[in-house]
């Protein structure tokens, strides 16, 4: 026995290792970022103050709270983040519930587009959906929710392209409850309607309850969607393109350390968010459930 | 520069040898060649230009000679001499040892501290620059940069065509109502007016180190007073502008992507030069004029 | 009696993201068609456009560019793919599943953050790796101790970069699917091998990769696809610079984002059409053979 113990105890070991030096970018990249926002600058990982001399440690990185700018950024990214996931949320429990419980011409045609769509490379129709946008900026009403350049257009695209995965598994959830309940509501003489909101909603919490962070967490880190279709400036920014636009400044001087700093201020809700729903995020990242959690 | 045996005549004519014609790009990176030899600038020191894209880079087609806009035909040109004379120019830049080849992507952190501080001994820079260095990256402000400063038009490539910079002005356009779906044209147009008097603009200007835009400014006092902005302010006279033609855009990217090439080796310069003017040709189709 | 009746109330649940499906993904995609046979650009403004048929398509045939720009991609795709998205994400799993559970699951936490992580976020940290002395952490921690010259190692090894920076978010998703197929392979056979006297490494080629066959098909089929259509991340770290433009990337800036605001919208489309096309044939493909069983099962109740 003592023998076999010893190189599997080795073996380990040098897993472990080979881990990781894998793993060095990504460790090396975090510590930057915590370092930096407390630091003045930063020599590489170490902190240092304007001389050159060690420490340098101060606070007055993260004074970009007390202005205004980043919060009219962070008011716009939770705008779009909280909408798009009540958004998704509703609109694919809908159609999940559909999908999995109703009998109806087309089903198997809508969930194969379903499938098709979750594949589908929606970011190649960027072009083609700034025209959209367009379409709805000339409609009066219309165009203050939906146009170019307006959080509501961002929403709706960014929700649309979140459908197939949040139809997908909305579906799976509802496969995964007992027909008994459902059954006996309809016989009673329960609507559609009434029996999916009062009945079937509720029995699928595990999944409104992954997709919603799932599409929050989306929501709150999103940038190519916002980048895009909104102009960019006070007023029409999120997080992202804030701290992008402080990163490509040709005529501002560049202050990384204030760019670690507005970072962390975008990741903390992440890790937050993170670090309490790793199995459902787990579950989702490989691309749906089977069916039920 | 004193180091290098130049007499304090010599380097306080240079500006106006530039604007005359007389010592020539070629010139300077002989310049830059010696300065190395003797040890007083670091090898790869020599001439620090632009570390990344931006128009500033026409400068130097211009400066052989290059024409870039036909005004009456309202077309682009492209002139293949200056084109792969400017190229290999900036070949020439790594090649002489005054230029590190993997210049291109320096960040500007980086670059504005070694340049601020003496670090090179020329480079191509834009006035708003002055007034970031003296608040962020000189001590003793402005004094120190006049001691070791100096500034000049950007040489020409021909033994006597004058040195020339670039300018850029920006223009404020008011959308009109089918554009925007706005009706507050007459506001907005008050509110530039608004703006656009001189003594915001010569705020604007001094902070930041910007040449004023209003005739008037250069006889207001503050801006008179500014030691570096009067002392630039020669050089609007022999300027030139990056044209206002829809396309430019498309001009510019190929010039940029093949003069990178070419800097860093890949492709010696007439071949950077024909690839420049094919792409040109396919993208421009009849809104070019070919020299 | 059953009832054999089906139902009409199901296209209600179904408008919402029905509507919001033929807005952005149906009429896109035949938009991107139209315009492509169009010279719509910043030229001919929304107004003075016309149709040119296949000329848009013509000219992506002949410029000087793309050959170098679909080679360039075609490199960034298969070295992301094989080196990241397939291989480290087998390497992890396979590495992390050897390990006591609670040090598995860090790591395999650890090698998540890159995708949760905001996309500018993460491409600044790596920015900040490769950037010059004084500040970059590569040069400080590798190059300044031993006296070599630092230089900003990103526009030199730009195209390797980009490749790590994805690589690293893409290889969770290779990583999360190849470990629950581990984990899901009787543990009988996998204590049983170890007893008969295989070794580890003789137990992962012999008996774990050969079960992984369906998921590493998997992986790589719906990775190309979305390694060859996405471009945020290269946009931020090097904007297509010293080589990395790549196709997706291209498009991007011809019709919606270049440095003098000029914008092509018939060309910009051409090249993403193409995409368009690449990514349905894809995506059937990968319906056709990933086809979950279950799919289409009949629902259990009819309307009453």
């Amino acid at each position: 026995m003592k023998n076999k113990k010893q190189p599997i105890e080795l073996n380990k070991i040098i897993i472990f290792i080979v881990l990781l030096i894998l793993s060095i970018p990504i460790i090396l990249g975090y510590l930057w970022l915590i370092i930096s926002t407390f630091a003045e600058v930063t020599h590489g990982l170490l902190p240092v103050d304007r001389n050159g001399n060690f420490g340098g440690f101060t606070l007055e990185n993260w004074n970009f709270i007390f202005e205004k700018e980043v919060w009219l950024a962070t008011w716009n990214t939770l705008l779009l983040a909280l909408f798009m996931t009540v958004g998704v949320v509703a609109v694919s429990s809908l159609a999940g519930y559909a999908l999995s419980r109703i009998k109806f011409n087309g089903r198997k045609e809508f969930l194969s587009l379903t499938l098709v769509l979750h594949a589908f490379p929606s970011i190649t129709l960027l072009i083609a959906i700034y025209f959209v946008l367009k379409f709805f900026s000339g409609i009066p009403v219309l165009k203050l929710f939906m146009g170019y350049n307006t959080i509501g257009g961002v929403v709706l695209v960014s929700l649309a392209m979140q459908l197939p995965l949040g139809i997908w598994l909305m579906k799976g959830f509802f496969d995964g409850v007992s027909w008994d309940v459902e059954r006996a509501a309809l016989i009673d003489g329960c609507s559609r309607f009434r029996t999916f909101w009062n009945i079937m909603f509720p029995l699928v919490r595990p999944g409104i309850a992954a997709l919603s962070i799932f599409s929050f967490m989306t929501g709150w880190s999103s940038f190519i969607i916002p980048y895009t279709f909104l102009s960019g400036g006070a007023g029409h920014e999120v997080i992202s393109t804030y701290l992008n636009s402080m990163m490509s400044s040709d005529t501002i001087s560049i202050n990384y350390n204030l760019l670690a700093a507005v970072g962390l201020f975008q990741l903390i809700p992440i890790l937050i968010f993170y670090f309490f729903n790793q199995n459902y995020l787990m579950k989702i990242f490989s691309g749906g459930t089977h069916g039920g959690v | 520069m004193k180091e290098l045996g130049w007499s304090a005549e010599e380097i306080d004519s240079l500006p106006q040898r530039i604007a005359e014609g007389s010592y020539t790009l070629d010139d300077m990176l002989e310049t830059c060649e010696r300065a190395v030899d003797a040890g007083v600038v670091e090898e790869g020191h020599g001439y620090w230009h632009r570390p990344l894209k931006g128009g500033d880079f026409i400068q130097f087609y211009v400066a052989f000679g290059g024409q870039i806009y036909d005004e009456e035909q309202d077309k682009l040109v492209i002139d293949e001499d200056a084109l792969i004379k400017c190229y290999q120019f900036q070949r020439d830049c790594v090649e002489s040892g005054a230029t590190p080849e993997s210049y291109i992507g320096t960040q500007w952190n980086i670059w504005h501290n070694e340049v601020a501080n003496g670090g090179a001994l020329f480079f191509n820079a834009g006035t708003w620059m002055w007034a970031d260095w003296a608040a962020n990256y000189v001590d003793g402000g402005e004094d120190t940069l006049f001691e070791n400063l100096g500034f000049a038009y950007e040489p020409s490539g021909i033994r006597g065509q004058k040195g020339t910079t670039l300018s850029h002005p920006l223009v404020y356009l008011v959308a009109s109502e089918s554009a925007s779906g706005s009706e507050d044209q007459a506001l907005a147009e008050r509110l530039i007016a608004k703006m656009q008097t001189t003594e915001r603009n010569t705020r604007h200007a001094v902070e930041s180190g910007h040449l004023g835009v209003l005739e008037s400014q250069d006889n207001y006092a503050p801006y008179k007073e500014s030691e570096f902005l009067s002392a630039a302010s020669y050089l609007l006279d022999n300027n030139f502008f990056q044209p206002n033609h829809p396309m430019y855009g498309l001009w510019f990217d190929s010039f940029w992507e093949n003069l990178v090439s070419v800097e860093q080796g890949d492709k010696t310069a007439e071949k950077g030069a024909s690839d420049c003017i094919k792409v040109l040709k396919l993208e421009l189709e009849d809104q070019l004029i070919v020299k | 009696m059953r009832k054999h009746k089906k139902s009409n109330v199901a296209y209600y649940f179904l408008l919402p993201a029905g509507i919001l499906i033929f807005l952005f993904f149906f009429l896109p995609v035949i938009l991107t068609i139209l315009i492509s046979f169009t010279d719509m650009s910043s030229v001919t403004g929304f107004s003075n456009w016309s149709i040119v048929g296949l000329n848009n398509y013509f000219k992506i045939f002949v410029h000087p560019d793309s050959l170098h720009i679909f080679g360039q991609t075609m490199i960034y795709v298969s070295c992301t793919l094989i080196f990241f998205n397939v291989g480290m994400g087998l390497l992890i799993a396979l590495l992390a599943y050897h390990l006591p559970k609670r040090v598995g699951g860090f790591f395999r936490s650890l090698w998540l953050l890159p995708r949760i992580t905001p996309a500018v976020v993460y491409v600044l940290m790596w920015k900040m790796l490769a950037a010059d002395a004084p500040y970059g952490v590569l040069n400080e921690l590798f190059r300044v101790p031993f006296g070599l010259p630092t230089t900003n190692l990103l526009p030199e090894h730009a195209m390797l970069f980009c490749i790590l920076v994805n690589g690293y978010i893409g290889a969770s998703f290779g990583m999360i699917i190849f470990s629950s197929a581990i984990e899901s392979i009787s543990s009988d056979i996998m204590t049983s091998s170890l007893v008969d006297g295989a070794g580890i490494f003789d137990r992962a080629r012999y008996i774990i990769i050969p079960q992984l066959r369906w998921p590493l098909l998997f992986v790589t089929t719906y990775q190309t696809l979305s390694l060859l259509t996405s471009f945020e991340s290269i946009m931020v770290l090097t904007d297509g610079n010293f080589g990395t433009e790549v196709w997706s990337l291209w498009s991007y800036h011809k019709a919606l984002n270049n440095y003098y605001g000029n914008f092509q919208y018939g060309f910009g489309s051409a090249l993403s059409g193409l995409l368009v096309v690449v990514g349905i044939v894809f995506a059937i493909i990968y319906l056709k053979y990933f086809k979950f069983g279950e799919l289409v099962k009949e629902p259990l109740i009819d309307e009453i």
